[in-house]
C-alpha cells in the first residue's frame, strides 16, 4: 500500500530537522524519516530518553528543534529504514515488522554520512573503532568504549572528543592531528569571521586537552595497531606533506581503543538509487549529487542537504535545509521560495567555512597506502589487498570488476566500509583516477531487510 | 584520434556474454584467430546476473539435446578453463503445487527419459525426505541428479581469459556499431572505444550480443525476432548451509540456489516484462521474498541484502537462434537464448566454432535455424 | 569500557538483566546491545568466517560487524537494538 505525502525527507539531522521546519512552515505536508531510536542525527544525538540527566547545549538545541518541526505539522516516522527508492518518487520503507511505501512529490535527502574507514595493519582488531562510534556511545549512552584511548586522525571534532573522553574520566594517550594544520591554518584566517561559536567551542576543548596534559600531535598518524585478540599497541609516524609516514619515525604507544577520525563519507545511496547525477568532489568527501543553488540534484523533485551532499557540518546542513525546505514547498504549490536570497550571506559563510575546513582537513593520499597485501579491505568478506592485486592482474580497473571478481563489496555493509579503500587501491595501482575506478552501484535493499517484513505489507 | 584503426582477425565475435566468450574460446582452441568485442565489461549482463542454474530438465524438445550436450562440457569445465567456477552437480528439483502441475511433471518426465535423459518423479513422501527444506505446499516434483549450479560471473570471466590465454584478442569497452558486408558475405566489425573507431576485418562474424543483437542485425537487412526482458535476482545474507539442489516452483513463480558462499540467491519465473531497464521494482522484490519465504521456510528469519536485474533476450518460441543466415555468407547468428544461455553457452560456443572450422556442427541446428521465423 | 560515573542528577534507565550466551549480564534500559557488552568489558563477539574477532566498528549501523543473535533472530546489530529484559542474545559465527 503506498500512502501519498507531499514532502518526503530523509534524515533527521540538522540538515533534515530544517528542511521539514522550512517546507512545514510554508504550509507542505510533510513526512519527516529517521532510522534511529531518538530523531536528531549525529550531531543532535539524544542521550537516551530512557535516562535522566542535564541534556548538552547540543542536544537541547536538537529537541528543541524537534519539538518545533512537530508543532510545524511535520509527521516524524522514527526507527524506520528506507531501504530502496523507486520510479515516480516511491521511498521504501521498512520498520523491521512490515513495508510501507511513501509517494511523494518532491523528496529531500539528508542523510548525513559516516566515519571514514581507513585500513592499515590490525585495523579490523578489536579496539579499533571511528571516533563517531566513540562518541555516539558517550553522548546516548553514557558509556565507554576503553580505558586508554589513541585519536587518530584529522580536525577540530577530535579535540572535541578528546576532552570529552577526558571529561569521562578515559586516559587519552594521544591526540594524531594528520594535518600540519598550524602554518595553514593562517591563510585560511578569513573564513573563521563571525564563527564564535566554533572557535569558542574549539578554544574550550583545547584548555581541556591542556589540563589533562594530553599530547596533541600535529601531522602525526596512525600506522598499525598491534595485539593478539584486541588491541594493546598502536605503531603512530610523523606524517609528510602528503601524509605518507616518514620512514624512521615510528613509535610505539600502548592503547587500548583507536578512535579513527579522518572526517567522512557522505552517504549518498539514495540520491544515486533516484538517478541523480554523481560528482567525485574529494574535498567533500568523495561521491556527491551535484545541485543547483535550491539544493535540487539532477532528478527533478529530489534534493540533497547536508553531509550526504558534500561535507560541511551542522551548520551549513541547516541553511541547506532551509532553502532545500522552502525551495521544494513552493515546487509543490506552498509559498514561494523568496525566503531563499535571505540565506544567501548565511550560505556563503558556511561554504567559506567548507572550503577552508576542507583545506586544511582533506586528508592527503598517503591515508590510503598504509594497508599491506595481507591487510584486509573488504571487513565484511575479509577480502585483502592482495586478492585485489590480484584481480588486478586478471583485467579489473574498476570497483565494480574487483567486487564480481573477489566479493570484496559484496557483503553486508553493501561496501559502504571498502569502496573507498578498494578504489583508491585501484586507481594508485593503475594510474587511473578514483572518478574513473567509480564506487559502487547501489542494489535495492540498501540495508538488509528481513524477508518476512519484505512479503508484508501495511 | 580521429584516425581508424585496422585489425584483422579470422573471426569477430560481437558480445563478451557467455555464448561470445565462449564462442572465442572454442575458436582459439581451433587456433582461430578470433577478436571479442565488448560494450563494457565481461560478463556484465545477463551472463553475469542470471540465477546460474545449469539444468537440462524442464527444456523445450528442440533445446533439450543442446543442454544434455552442454552439461557434458561443463562437466569439465573448471579444469579446461583452470579457474574455480564454483560449479556443482547438486542436481535440480522443479516442483508441483498441484496435480495439474504434477501430471505435466510426470509427462514431461517420461519425454526426457525417451530423449535420454534421467530423470525421477518424486512423489509426497520422497520429496519430504530428500529435501526436507521446502515448504508444505508441493505435492511431489520432478528431480534431475546431473543438472547443477556454477558462479555466473566468473564462469563467463574465465572462458574471456581462457580465450586471451589462447590468443583472442578481447576489446571491451568497445561497442559494435555496425557490421560490413562486402557482395554477399561479412567483411568487418566496427567498433567504438573512448578513443575512437576501431575497424576488425574477418571473414566470419559471430553476433552473440543478446539483447542487443536485433539493432546491429538490422542495419544490414537481417532481422532477429528477440526482445530484450528484464529478470530480477534478489539474494540474501551468508546464511548456514540449507541445500545444494537449484530450486523451483512455477506456482510459486520463483526458484532458487545457495551460492557457496551461503547466499540463497532467489529469482522469479513469470514472464519478464519487455524492458532495457534495469532496476528492480517493489512489486517484484516482494514477490520474491514471499515466494522464498514460502518455498524455503528457514528463510523467514532471513533478510534479504541486494538485489540486481539483468537484460535477457526473448524470441517469440523461447527457443535460441544459433547457426549461419542463409543471405549473408559469413554471418553466425548466436542470440535468443531467452534466458537459458547460461546452461547452453559452453555447448553454443563449441557449435560456432565448429560452423567457422568444420563447416558442419557436431549436432543438428535444425530445430535452432534462424529461418524458422520465416 | 565502563558506565561513565555522572552527577547524582544522571540517572540511567531501570535495570534489566540480558541473557548472553546463556549467562546474565546487567544493564539498562536505554542502553545498546554493543553497549551493555562494551561496559561489561567485552570487546568482540562476533568470529567471522576465517575465525577472527569483532567487535564494534562503526557505531551506527553502516559497518555490519557487530552482528549478533537476537531472541532468535540473526544478524541483528548489537550497535543499534537496545537491551530489553530477558532478552536473549547469542553471540555468533559468521555463517556458512
Amino acid at each position: 500500500m503506498t500512502e501519498q505525502v507531499e514532502i518526503a525527507v530523509v534524515g533527521a539531522g540538522p540538515g533534515g530537522l530544517c528542511a521539514a521546519l522550512a517546507a512545514a512552515q510554508a504550509g507542505a505536508q510533510v513526512a519527516l524519516i529517521d532510522n534511529n531510536r531518538h530523531p536528531g542525527g549525529q550531531y543532535y544525538r539524544q542521550t537516551a530518553r530512557e535516562f535522566r540527566g542535564a541534556p548538552s547545549s547540543h542536544q537541547r538545541e536538537g529537541a528543541a528543534l524537534l519539538q518545533q518541526a512537530i508543532a510545524a505539522g511535520v509527521r516524524i516516522i522514527a526507527e524506520t529504514n528506507v531501504w530502496g527508492a523507486f520510479d515516480d518518487k516511491v521511498l521504501a520503507l521498512n520498520d523491521g515488522a512490515a513495508t510501507t511505501y511513501l509517494q511523494a512529490r518532491a523528496i529531500i535527502l539528508a542523510t548525513g554520512a559516516y566515519d571514514r574507514p581507513v585500513a592499515f595493519p590490525g585495523w579490523t582488531l578489536p579496539g579499533v573503532m571511528t571516533a563517531g562510534a566513540v562518541q555516539t556511545l558517550i553522548k546516548e549512552q553514557r558509556i565507554l568504549a576503553g580505558k586508554r584511548f589513541l585519536l587518530a586522525g584529522t580536525g577540530p571534532l577530535q579535540l572535541v572528543l578528546a576532552a570529552e573522553l577526558a571529561r569521562a574520566g578515559a586516559q587519552v594517550v594521544a591526540v594524531l592531528e594528520g594535518s600540519r594544520v598550524f602554518p595553514r591554518v593562517l591563510q585560511h584566517a578569513g573564513a573563521l569571521w563571525n564563527q564564535w561559536e566554533r572557535l569558542s567551542e574549539g578554544l574550550s576543548s583545547w584548555l581541556t586537552l591542556a589540563r589533562h596534559r594530553i599530547p596533541y600531535r600535529v601531522g602525526w598518524g596512525i600506522v598499525a595497531a598491534e595485539g593478539a585478540a584486541q588491541v594493546e599497541q598502536a605503531t603512530i609516524a610523523r606524517l609528510d606533506g602528503n601524509w605518507r609516514p616518514i620512514r624512521g619515525s615510528e613509535e610505539k604507544i600502548a592503547c587500548d581503543t583507536i578512535a579513527l577520525g579522518y572526517g567522512f563519507v557522505p552517504f549518498n545511496t539514495l540520491s544515486r538509487l533516484l538517478g541523480a547525477r554523481q560528482e567525485w568532489r574529494p574535498e567533500l568527501g568523495g561521491e556527491v549529487p551535484a545541485r543547483d543553488a535550491q539544493m535540487q540534484t539532477s532528478a527533478p523533485g529530489v534534493y540533497a542537504v547536508g553531509d550526504c551532499a558534500g561535507i560541511g557540518g551542522a551548520a551549513l546542513a541547516r541553511v541547506e535545509g532551509q532553502i532545500a525546505g522552502s525551495a521544494a514547498a513552493a515546487q509543490v504549490g506552498h509559498g514561494t521560495a523568496d525566503a531563499i536570497p535571505a540565506r544567501a550571506s548565511a550560505l556563503a559563510r558556511e561554504r567559506r567555512f567548507q572550503r577552508m575546513y576542507a583545506a586544511l582537513f582533506t586528508p592527503g593520499v598517503g591515508l590510503y597506502e598504509l594497508s599491506q597485501d595481507d591487510t584486509i579491505l573488504c571487513r565484511c568478506e575479509e577480502i585483502t589487498q592482495a586478492e585485489v592485486r590480484h584481480a588486478l592482474a586478471l583485467g579489473a580497473d574498476t570497483t565494480n570488476e574487483v567486487k564480481l571478481i573477489t566479493r570484496g563489496g559484496m557483503g553486508d555493509c553493501q561496501g559502504r566500509m571498502c569502496a573507498h579503500l578498494i578504489a583508491h587501491f585501484i586507481a594508485r595501482e593503475t594510474g587511473r583516477s578514483v572518478a574513473q575506478v567509480g564506487m559502487l552501484p547501489p542494489r535495492p535493499p540498501i540495508f538488509p531487510i528481513p524477508i518476512t517484513a519484505l512479503g508484508v505489507t501495511r | 584520434m580521429n584516425d581508424r584503426r585496422r585489425i584483422s582477425a579470422e573471426a569477430v565475435v560481437i558480445g563478451g556474454g557467455i555464448v561470445g566468450c565462449a564462442s572465442a574460446y572454442y575458436l582459439a582452441r581451433r587456433g582461430v584467430q578470433v577478436a571479442l568485442l565488448e560494450k563494457a565489461t565481461i560478463g556484465g549482463e545477463a551472463s553475469g546476473r542470471n540465477g546460474g542454474g545449469v539444468r537440462q530438465q524442464c527444456r523445450d524438445r528442440r533445446e533439450r539435446p543442446f543442454a544434455i550436450a552442454s552439461v557434458k562440457l561443463w562437466e569439465g569445465l573448471q579444469a579446461e578453463l583452470g579457474f574455480d567456477i564454483e560449479y556443482v552437480q547438486g542436481g535440480n528439483i522443479r516442483m508441483a503445487a498441484n496435480d495439474a502441475r504434477m501430471e505435466s511433471l510426470r509427462r514431461e518426465g517420461a519425454e526426457e527419459l525417451e530423449d535420454g535423459l534421467q530423470v525421477e518423479l518424486w512423489d509426497r513422501d520422497e520429496l519430504r525426505r530428500r529435501a526436507p527444506y521446502l515448504g508444505d505446499v508441493f505435492i511431489g516434483a520432478k528431480y534431475c541428479a546431473t543438472d547443477g549450479t556454477a558462479n555466473p560471473i566468473l564462469t563467463t570471466k574465465a572462458f574471456g581469459w581462457a580465450a586471451q590465454r589462447l590468443g583472442a584478442t578481447i576489446l571491451t569497452r568497445t561497442e559494435a556499431v555496425s557490421i560490413g558486408v562486402e557482395g554477399a558475405r561479412v567483411a568487418s566489425v566496427t567498433g567504438r572505444d573512448q578513443d575512437g573507431e576501431i575497424v576488425v576485418e574477418a571473414p566470419w562474424v559471430i553476433n552473440a550480443a543478446g539483447p542487443w543483437s536485433a539493432a546491429l542485425s538490422r542495419a544490414i537487412g537481417v532481422e532477429i525476432p528477440v526482445e530484450p526482458a528484464r529478470s530480477v535476482i534478489a539474494i540474501t545474507q551468508r546464511c548456514a548451509p540449507l541445500f545444494r539442489e537449484f530450486i523451483s516452483s512455477h506456482d510459486l513463480g520463483v526458484y532458487a540456489r545457495q551460492a557457496r558462499e551461503g547466499q540463497v540467491h532467489v529469482g522469479g519465473t513469470n514472464v519478464p516484462p519487455h524492458t532495457f531497464d534495469q532496476r528492480a521494482p517493489a512489486d517484484v522484490l516482494e514477490h520474491l521474498a514471499r515466494g522464498a519465504a514460502q518455498m524455503i521456510p528457514a528463510l523467514r528469519g532471513a533478510n534479504f541484502l541486494r538485489s540486481w536485474a539483468g537484460t535477457l533476450e526473448m524470441t517469440p518460441d523461447k527457443v535460441p537462434i544459433l547457426g549461419y543466415v542463409d543471405r549473408v555468407k559469413g554471418y553466425i547468428l548466436a542470440t535468443g537464448f531467452s534466458g537459458h544461455g547460461f546452461c547452453l553457452g559452453p555447448i553454443a560456443g563449441k557449435l560456432v566454432s565448429e560452423l567457422v572450422v568444420d563447416g558442419a556442427p557436431s549436432l543438428s541446428l535444425h530445430e535452432v535455424r534462424f529461418s524458422r521465423f520465416g | 569500557m565502563s558506565r561513565i560515573k555522572d552527577s547524582p542528577e544522571f540517572q540511567r534507565g531501570a535495570p534489566v538483566t540480558i541473557i548472553v550466551d546463556g549467562a546474565p549480564l546487567p544493564a539498562f534500559v536505554g542502553e545498546t546491545i554493543a553497549g551493555a557488552l562494551l561496559a561489561s568489558g567485552r570487546r568482540a563477539w562476533q568470529h567471522t568466517r576465517h575465525g577472527q574477532p569483532r567487535g564494534m566498528f562503526c557505531g551506527i549501523g553502516v559497518c555490519f560487524d557487530c552482528l549478533v543473535t537476537v531472541n532468535g533472530a540473526s544478524k541483528v546489530r548489537a550497535c543499534l537494538t537496545p537491551v530489553a529484559e530477558g532478552m536473549i542474545v547469542q553471540t555468533q559465527e559468521t555463517t556458512p
